[in-house]
């Protein structure tokens, strides 16, 4: 059996855990105190593969922790402690920064954009062709393939300064409720951008506001994601960029 | 090198040494390297297209080649059961490779 670490709050929110909050694999979630925090932890079998199950499981717990009022910092999921030992001492060693981070997130909540092409256009994207799909015998098939390439360069080049002029807009249009930003990498071929925001949990109402005053076009289009805990802006000052949840450990 | 150096960092720090899955776990890494060749030989191949210093038989040469790369890699991904996001690695500052 290892231990599993959801989030830390601060220690004065120690008597706000649920009772009866389930996490992984309906693992009973308890409180672990931890130098002055307040780490929310379930026991968890030893490894357990990465499922959305999992990770839906997780950020349930995470959000119970968001709505006790305080902001909690999560952890990022995967990483697998050999008991509560080894899970207090993965903390004390960054005990400062957790501790830091932590005040630093109080009152404030993660708000999270998602551009991306609309389904029609992405259809005519796909216009010129699917490359692989060239019989190579045919005749000319070396040009069609070049220009096809060519074409799906063109788009993809057009796309993204679509997204980038979409993304800017909307980052003037909610600056006024920004305090901190995280881009995130794409990690899929769709041409999605990714942008998480740090926001009051006051100005929640005024930031949706803002952005979707923005409009969305026939072309590109945007959603508005949270409040939700922190995840984005999780960074320890060790080599993760802390854009998952706080990392501990491998 | 830059670019070697941005792919050394996307590696992973371990390997999974399972034997049954040690096999693809290589070829995932072998694969992502060809692949990362491959689509600058493509980039390459459409700047000087575009530059006027290939003619049209050159052009239908070079097409074909490429295409013919394009197929033989979709048929070693499917051999080793890899996806295209498998091969899509971090590069770090330089995003992702596609």
């Amino acid at each position: 059996m290892t231990t599993h670490l959801y989030c830390v709050l601060p220690n004065e929110r120690r008597g706000d855990l649920p009772a009866d909050l389930r996490g992984i694999d309906g693992a009973r979630v308890r409180s672990m105190q931890v130098d002055g925090l307040v780490a929310w932890v379930s026991d968890a079998e030893r490894g357990v593969p990465v499922s959305i199950d999992g990770v839906r499981a997780h950020d349930a717990v995470v959000e119970a922790a968001l709505e006790t009022g305080a902001t909690p910092v999560p952890a990022r999921f995967g990483q697998e402690f050999a008991s509560d030992d080894a899970c207090r001492g993965a903390l004390e060693n960054y005990s400062n920064s957790v501790t830091s981070l932590l005040a630093d997130v109080q009152g404030f909540v993660e708000m999270t954009l998602i551009l991306t092409p609309s389904t029609r256009r992405m259809l005519r994207d796909l216009e010129p062709g699917f490359p692989a799909m060239i019989d190579p015998e045919r005749p000319g098939a070396g040009r069609e393939y070049m220009e096809s390439l060519r074409a799906r360069e063109a788009s993809t080049g057009s796309v993204r300064r679509s997204l980038d002029s979409l993304a800017q807009t909307l980052t003037e249009a909610t600056m006024a409720f920004v305090r901190r930003r995280a881009v995130h990498d794409q990690v899929t071929r769709l041409p999605l951008r990714t942008i998480s925001h740090l926001v009051s949990r006051n100005d929640v109402a005024n930031y949706k506001e803002a952005a979707f005053e923005v409009s969305s076009t026939t072309e590109f289009r945007f959603l508005v994601i949270g409040p939700r805990a922190p995840y984005s802006f999780c960074a320890l000052g060790n080599r993760d960029t802390g854009l998952h949840g706080m990392k501990l450990a491998d | 090198m830059a670019a070697l150096h941005a792919i050394a960092r996307a590696l992973p720090e371990r390997i999974n040494a399972d034997p049954d899955r040690v096999e693809q776990g290589l070829a995932r890494l072998v694969l992502t390297v060809v692949e990362l060749l491959r689509e600058t030989l493509e980039h390459q191949a459409i700047r000087r297209m575009d530059g006027g210093t290939l003619n049209e038989q050159e052009v239908e040469r070079l097409g074909l080649a490429l295409l013919k790369l394009n197929h033989r890699m979709d048929e070693l991904k499917e051999v080793f059961g890899l996806t295209d996001e498998d091969l899509n690695i971090d590069l770090g500052p330089l995003g992702r490779l596609r």
